[in-house]
């Protein structure tokens, strides 16, 4: 009996060892750091306070660095992936991200190793980790290492225009050139082949070549799909996970599914913390919607107080003075909103003061000149859209109400250039430098054209 | 010797049950509280980049010029200028977030008025401002150069104004609209015709950017000619950085590439002009964000200084260690030589001036995106040049943040350079607010 007590009493203490050695090392394990919360708002500082105090796991110091990430506490996620990785050695994804914040910091060295690991333990998205390489040697001033890792990495359509780039720098103007031959058949109309495509024009002294290329490069407005935008994406997702950026979107999403007393206590919540644009808007097109027109016009006061005037908020202010009756004031308003911005929103200013000159003054010269301002603006959405037909009516629409515009007179030019109309191409942009002989772009579309065989 | 053993045993029995109900207990017990074991360790190391400096041997004390704001301000660009009210200089700021150009005037009282020079029409996002005789009719015009708005946009919201003085009423006059963000317009006479021309960088929205050539017919009617279509041109200072007698140029381009291009101006202008890329890093993300010409070494000839610090790619800004002020020295011949004066984080704006009154050429440095985290991060630092090139960094100030220009000049009229800074606070964290903001050299070191 003695020896089974005996026995018993080892077992208990190697128990007592055993499970008090593990006691210590989850009770004395490292903690994660603690930022500077006072620099965030409260929705955010509970959040990450809440994370940073639950977290135990592996898994949990893996999310607690994404978070510190997203919120912008890039030492302490650095810090905090580490550890994870520490306590995962065997997970891609803690490598991965722990290379991509190691490379927000400048740290390009120690991120390119984590990369590497990443791609050792088998990261389903290799191919992107190696392009981060490559971008990181590119970083440290290191080209010829930059080039290896696009190489490796050349599947990806933006990898292989970062190696043409390289070639470009080096003079290697024809290897170059075909590379962008490929990354166009990979991901057709992408503006940044056409600038690179121009600049090696340039470099071969062909300046009309590198004219013409400029010219087309002007309409594009798509980018070659980037691993970079892709985590991007991911760190505004997860930003809006917690904190301020979540409270904010379900106010917003209450106010789409016009929950109005909720909505407008959520905003009204999320505000008070900070001043953001998307929920300030959203408070406005709020109160529009339930008719709360006074305090719609104090929340734009406010926003151009804080923000300055934008052909948008100009718009809505003179919408919101029209509902209130103030005609005069709406009038001045969207007048502004075209003065100061030739985007959509200056467009609809046009509509709006065009439709009040022709409506209630019956002024119909004035209204006609305001829907040629509206039609050229129109014209010039269409070209950068490469609408070219849509850009062509609306082109012919403000000739016609106003013959006196040079800038009409080039957006028709500019139009019927992208619908293949060179003959009358070339006679718009005549039209326009009688009208305005130092309008530089119609004397540049004039000479491109002059160089190209019909 | 049996029954001794079993009557031992029976004495042993309840000892011997609770030892293994013990054995059994301490796993379960361990099993049932691991998740409740709170982590007491010491937290993980956390590493910084440095964010704060030596505080300042010289003691200046900072003057605000506007009242303390509420709210993040937004200017863009500042400009001393000689005042007609008394010693003090004047200050003129383009002012993003209301679409003004004002003028700061310090009053008898010790107050600074403001006067908004563009009453006629706002403004789409004043970026930069030049105060200049363009009409040549003995008063200042002011040129101004506008982003658009301080979202980044394609459309064509850029433009170049000038605000022509026609006896103290000022007309805002576009000398180019329909172009995309423009960020800066320089003045010359560059074709030598007695007339002022102009070079524009069009930052550009996406990727279409342009550096732009308007030649003056003497009219204000400008022919604009493309030079480069390139995207992310952010500064075009003016000089004869070539010592030939004629005014060049030189486009500091960020976005896609990170270099400076200058332009040879052969004497008659730019449509000929030679190109010499006189720096360029393979480090897209360098951040250039400003440039400024000055003679830094005081050998003849025109060097650059370049902020390094634009940090704007994700929603949240981070440090990095390339950041802080370059020089390119003039070597002769358009062959410059790079070399990095300061690590400070975010800067956006640097301004030349002596001023410990050693005779050699300080620096002054701003910092839009250093690690606020850090409640001593600088925001406002002075680079003491040691007669050599040769650089220590010393902190003016940590409070206000996000500032994003700095220009430098004796304001208050006692001989010592102060440095004049504007703050430009869109971003988190929303505190510690300036407008603009003077930071007078008292002109004793500690």
């Amino acid at each position: 009996m003695r020896r089974e007590i005996s026995l018993t009493l080892v077992v208990i203490a190697i128990e007592c060892i055993v499970f008090g050695y593990l006691y210590y090392q989850k009770a004395f394990q490292p903690t994660p750091p603690q930022p500077n919360l006072a620099v965030v708002d409260s929705f955010t500082e509970e959040d990450l306070n809440f994370f940073r105090d639950t977290t135990k796991e592996p898994e949990d110091w893996h999310w607690l660095g994404q978070a510190y990430m997203a919120a912008g506490y890039y030492a302490e996620a650095k810090a905090t992936f580490a550890r994870a990785a520490e306590l995962m050695p065997l997970s891609p994804w803690v490598a991965f991200d722990n290379g991509f914040c190691l490379s927000r910091v400048g740290q390009v060295v120690e991120g390119n190793a984590e990369f590497q690991r990443a791609i050792d333990l088998g990261h389903p998205k290799a191919a992107d980790a190696m392009y981060f390489i490559g971008r990181n040697h590119l970083r440290n001033e290191d080209p010829e290492n930059a080039e290896i890792a696009f190489r490796k990495a050349v599947k990806i359509p933006l990898a292989k225009f970062e190696l043409a780039k390289i070639l470009y720098r080096r003079g290697e103007l024809d290897e170059a050139e075909t590379l962008l031959t490929e990354v166009v058949r990979a991901e057709k109309g992408t503006v940044q082949t056409f600038v690179l495509r121009s600049q090696i024009e340039l470099k071969r002294g062909d300046v009309p070549g590198a004219e013409k290329q400029s010219i087309e490069a002007d309409s594009k407005w798509v980018r070659i799909k980037s691993p970079f935008g892709e985590q991007r994406k991911r760190l505004m997702e997860n930003n809006s996970k917690f904190g301020f950026y979540l409270k904010a979107k379900e106010a917003m999403a209450k106010v789409a599914q016009h929950e109005n007393r909720v909505a407008r206590t959520k905003v009204k919540e999320v505000l008070e913390q900070e001043f953001d644009l998307m929920v300030h808007d959203s408070f406005i097109k709020l109160d529009i919607f339930v008719g709360r027109v006074k305090e719609a016009l104090e929340l734009i006061e406010e926003r151009i107080e804080r923000f300055g005037p934008s052909s948008s908020i100009l718009l809505t202010l003179g919408d919101v003075r029209k509902m209130r009756g103030d005609d005069e004031l709406a009038l001045e308003a969207w007048k502004q909103g075209i003065d100061i911005n030739s985007d959509k929103s200056a467009r609809d200013c046009c509509k709006r003061v065009a439709d009040f000159y022709g409506g209630q003054l019956a002024d119909k010269q004035k209204s006609l000149l305001y829907q040629a301002i509206g039609a050229e603006l129109y014209a010039k959405e269409g070209i950068l859209l490469e609408e070219f037909e849509l850009a062509n009516k609306q082109a012919s629409l403000a000739v016609k109400y106003n013959p006196d515009s040079a800038e009409a007179f080039y957006l028709l030019g500019r139009s019927e250039l992208g619908l293949g109309m060179t003959d009358a191409a070339a006679k718009s942009f005549s039209r326009c430098l009688e009208l305005e002989p130092t309008h530089g772009r119609s004397l540049l579309c004039l000479k491109t054209l002059k160089g190209t065989p019909k | 010797m049996g029954s001794i053993l079993n009557s031992e045993r029976e004495k042993n029995r309840p000892l011997a049950a609770a030892l293994v109900v013990s054995m059994l207990v301490i796993p379960a017990v361990f099993y049932l509280f691991n998740d409740k074991i709170q982590a007491r360790g010491k937290p993980v190391d956390v590493e910084r980049i440095r964010a704060n400096f030596d505080p300042s041997k010289i003691e200046f004390s900072r003057e605000s010029l506007l009242p303390n704001p509420e709210f993040g301000q937004l200017y863009a660009n500042l400009r001393l200028l000689p005042s007609a009210k008394g010693d003090w200089m004047d200050v003129v700021a383009a002012d993003c977030r209301t679409g003004q150009v004002t003028r700061l005037s310090h009053e008898v009282d010790g107050s600074w008025s403001e006067t908004v020079i563009n009453q006629d029409r706002l403004l789409p996002g004043p970026g930069g401002v030049n105060p200049v005789d363009f009409d040549g009719d003995g008063d200042i015009d002011y040129l101004v150069s506008c982003i658009g708005g301080i979202q980044p946009t394609n459309d064509l919201v850029g433009r170049v104004c000038l605000l022509q003085n026609n006896d103290g009423v000022f007309e805002t006059i576009d000398i180019l609209k329909s172009v995309r963000r423009v960020t800066d317009a320089q003045h010359g006479d560059f074709d030598n015709d007695g007339d002022l021309d102009l070079v524009v960088a069009v930052f550009g929205g996406l990727l279409q950017g342009q550096i732009l050539y308007l030649e003056n017919d003497g009219n204000l009617n400008f022919t604009d000619h493309e030079l480069m279509n390139i995207s992310g041109a952010i500064h075009v200072p003016v000089g004869d950085f070539d010592n030939d007698g004629d005014l060049d140029f030189a486009a500091l381009v960020s976005q896609e590439e990170e270099e400076v291009i200058a332009f040879e101006n052969p004497g008659d202008g730019f449509v000929n002009a030679k190109r010499h890329w006189i720096f360029s890093s393979s480090n897209f993300d360098l951040g250039t964000a400003g440039m400024v010409a000055t003679d830094l070494d005081q050998d003849g000839d025109q060097d650059f200084l370049i902020a390094l610090g634009d940090n704007l790619e994700l929603i949240n800004n981070a440090a990095q260690p390339w950041h802080g002020v370059k020089w390119l020295e003039n070597k002769g011949d358009w062959n410059f030589e790079s070399h990095q004066l300061a690590s400070i984080g975010g800067i956006y704006g640097v301004a030349p001036a002596d001023f410990d009154g050693d005779g050699d050429i300080d620096v002054a440095a701003v910092s839009m995106f250093n690690d606020w985290s850090q409640d001593q991060a600088a925001s406002v630092v002075w680079l003491e040049n040691d007669g050599n090139q040769n650089f220590k960094t010393w902190q003016v100030a940590s409070d206000p943040i996000q500032l994003s220009c700095v220009t430098c000049g004796d304001i208050n009229n006692d001989g010592t350079a102060d440095i004049v800074t504007g703050s430009f606070h869109f971003r988190r964290p929303h505190l510690k607010f300036g407008s603009i903001d003077a930071f007078l050299n008292p002109g004793r070191a500690k």
